[in-house]
């Protein structure tokens, strides 16, 4: 659970360090890539490699789609303008997967099995076991991808200083919309990993991007390897709050902490300053 | 021209329980509580230049604290509603304080945690706040022998504070506490240099918009005389935000045009039926894009009414 917060505070993260947007629409490319592999390969019946594909890749379209009609427009926009319009782009979203799949909730069957294994003392879930597998590949495969390849370069680059990168003949908006698309295939790939675990409604993507923000928050906002940390963080006191001390309070110790945090180090707990 | 023109929106707002029909009344009654929501967070975002996305608290700890001093104590509207307010001011300063170390996104994660807290709290505090369910059988105010049980006698009620909200708001703008809000929003650092006490002027905006937020809290309470967490949830803190934003950031009539714009729009597109919030969506995106500044300035370039907007 806290591998998937960290994915999508990941996202949220790259956007923020691009485009300077705090981008309220991460939860919903969630939303949108469960719901599309819930179509693909529960209704349609396609194999499940080729719906997992079909997911990704139509999340990460949507991504270059929004950054495309709404957060190139408002570029260099006060931090308030984006924020409305980002929470604009989820209003809609959200309402318009209610006409497509209705406001039911649906249950996702288990890809990966949920046998539980034994190994000595502990229980391992297959399904938990493959996420943490998935997770830990791609958080490799997104290191090399952004110290050894150029475009991974140039997008650091962008992140760092826009102008500059301009300058150096980087063409800054392409960058920009090819970071919106990564960011929503990585919320895709947390959308399709969530399905078995928890549902798949229009109205989840809301609840999971206040999670990722607070996630990308503590990890100190602007730090990838903090985002994907502090969404494990997130995820995890949620669940030991809930088994130790409340279901009911979970949620409000997990915010007060938080609240705490801050104070006390005000730019998050992986930041420089 | 400016006088007429306000005397004659004063006595339009104050004739319309005479002639409007029961509905659209109500649906006043709901844009006057707005007016002071919208109106109080501007305060913070607009003129103290903080992100705020947790106003439904301050909200919802008024419309509480006043439905259970009334319910539990008796105590009587008139005293409830100031207690609602001078309680939020005390939520208002706690929430202050952490803007003292916290800012920007930071402190707009702190707002939102601030609010769901809030919300959770009033679910999870059965015994006190009923839950879920909340609380029914919320008392209208009355004086003596009348009791302000028809929406025509209790918007009169909310006019007042509505228009005790906007005036007391102009007011505080031109006064010291305004200009040093001004000051911090236009640049921290060179408003301290001056000598503006940043820390003390930064705690009291959000003390004074929660004040207001509780009155109005209170008033929401009193009239529908039901309450429960739904009502004070994030999404009507965003409500409240994209009101002073599409309305005009940083200027009170927006606020009050935002208020307007944002409760009576549902009901103009009842026809969308469930596309109303995906078409509410698409339009917020394109305020953004092509009109950022706000309802407020189509009015400034009309000369007449230019003088209105200041």
């Amino acid at each position: 659970m806290g591998g998937i917060y960290g994915l999508i505070a990941l996202g949220f993260t790259l956007i923020w360090n691009a485009a300077a947007v705090v981008n309220f629409a991460q939860g919903e490319f969630c939303m949108v890539s469960g719901f599309l592999i819930l179509t693909f390969f529960v209704h349609w019946g396609w194999p499940f490699p080729a719906a997992f594909l079909a997911a990704i890749v139509l999340s990460g379209v949507l991504g270059v789609i929004v950054e495309r009609t709404t957060i190139r427009p408002i570029r260099g926009a006060d931090p308030l303008t984006a924020i409305i319009t980002t929470l604009g782009v989820s209003i809609f979203l959200s309402n318009s997967a209610k006409f497509v799949w209705g406001t039911h909730p649906f249950h996702f069957p288990s890809i990966f099995g949920d046998k539980p294994i034994q190994f000595g003392k502990i229980t391992l879930i297959p399904q938990n076991l493959w996420i943490i597998g998935i997770i830990s590949t791609l958080v490799v495969g997104l290191y090399l991808f952004f110290f050894q390849t150029i475009t991974g370069k140039v997008m650091r680059a962008v992140a760092q200083d826009r102008e500059t990168a301009s300058l150096m003949g980087i063409s800054v908006n392409r960058m920009i919309g090819m970071i919106f698309g990564l960011s929503a295939v990585l919320g895709g790939l947390a959308g399709i990993l969530l399905a078995p675990i928890i549902y798949v409604a229009s109205d989840i993507g809301l609840a999971l991007v206040l999670k990722a923000f607070m996630g990308a928050v503590i990890g100190g906002f602007g730090s990838l390897p903090g985002a994907l940390i502090g969404g494990i963080v997130i995820g995890i006191s949620e669940n030991l709050s809930a088994f130790y001390i409340s279901s009911d309070y979970k949620d409000v110790i997990a915010f007060g902490v938080l609240i705490a945090i801050l104070i006390f180090k005000p730019s998050g707990l992986f930041s420089k300053k | 021209m400016k006088k007429i023109l306000s005397w004659f929106f004063f006595l339009l707002f104050l004739s319309l329980p005479l002639w409007l029909p029961h509905y659209p009344l109500h649906l006043a009654c709901t844009v006057g509580i707005f007016v002071i929501l919208a109106v109080s967070l501007n305060i913070i975002v607009g003129f103290t230049g903080q992100i705020s996305l947790g106003h439904a608290a301050f909200f919802a700890v008024g419309a509480y604290t006043s439905s259970l001093l009334a319910m539990k104590f008796g105590v009587p509207f008139w005293i409830g509603i100031f207690a609602a307010g001078i309680v939020s001011f005390g939520f208002g300063i706690l929430l202050g304080i952490p803007t003292l170390r916290v800012r920007d996104i930071y402190l707009s994660v702190v707002t939102i945690c601030f609010g769901l807290m809030v919300q959770l709290a009033l679910v999870n505090l059965e015994p006190i706040t009923g839950g879920a369910r909340g609380i029914y059988g919320i008392p209208r105010p009355s004086v003596g022998d009348f009791a302000f049980m028809t929406p025509q006698s209790f918007y009169y009620i909310i006019l007042f504070f509505a228009l005790l909200t906007i005036f007391s708001t102009l007011r505080l703008l031109r006064s010291r506490f305004g200009r040093a809000f001004l000051s911090i929003r236009e640049n921290e650092l060179a408003a301290e240099t001056v000598g503006v006490r940043t820390t003390y002027y930064k705690i009291l905006a959000f003390a004074i918009s929660s004040f207001y937020a509780g009155l109005a809290g209170s008033l929401y309470a009193h009239y529908v005389s039901y309450i429960n967490p739904d009502a004070f949830t994030f999404g009507t803190s965003v409500d409240v935000l994209v009101m002073i934003v599409i309305g005009g950031l940083g200027n009170v009539w927006g606020s009050v045009i935002g208020a307007f714009v944002i409760t009576l729009l549902p009901e103009y597109l009842r026809f969308m039926q469930q596309y109303y919030r995906a078409v509410f969506g698409l339009g917020l995106i394109f305020m953004m894009v092509f009109m950022r500044s706000g309802i407020i300035t189509v009015f400034q370039r009309v000369p007449w009414a230019r003088s209105l907007s200041k």
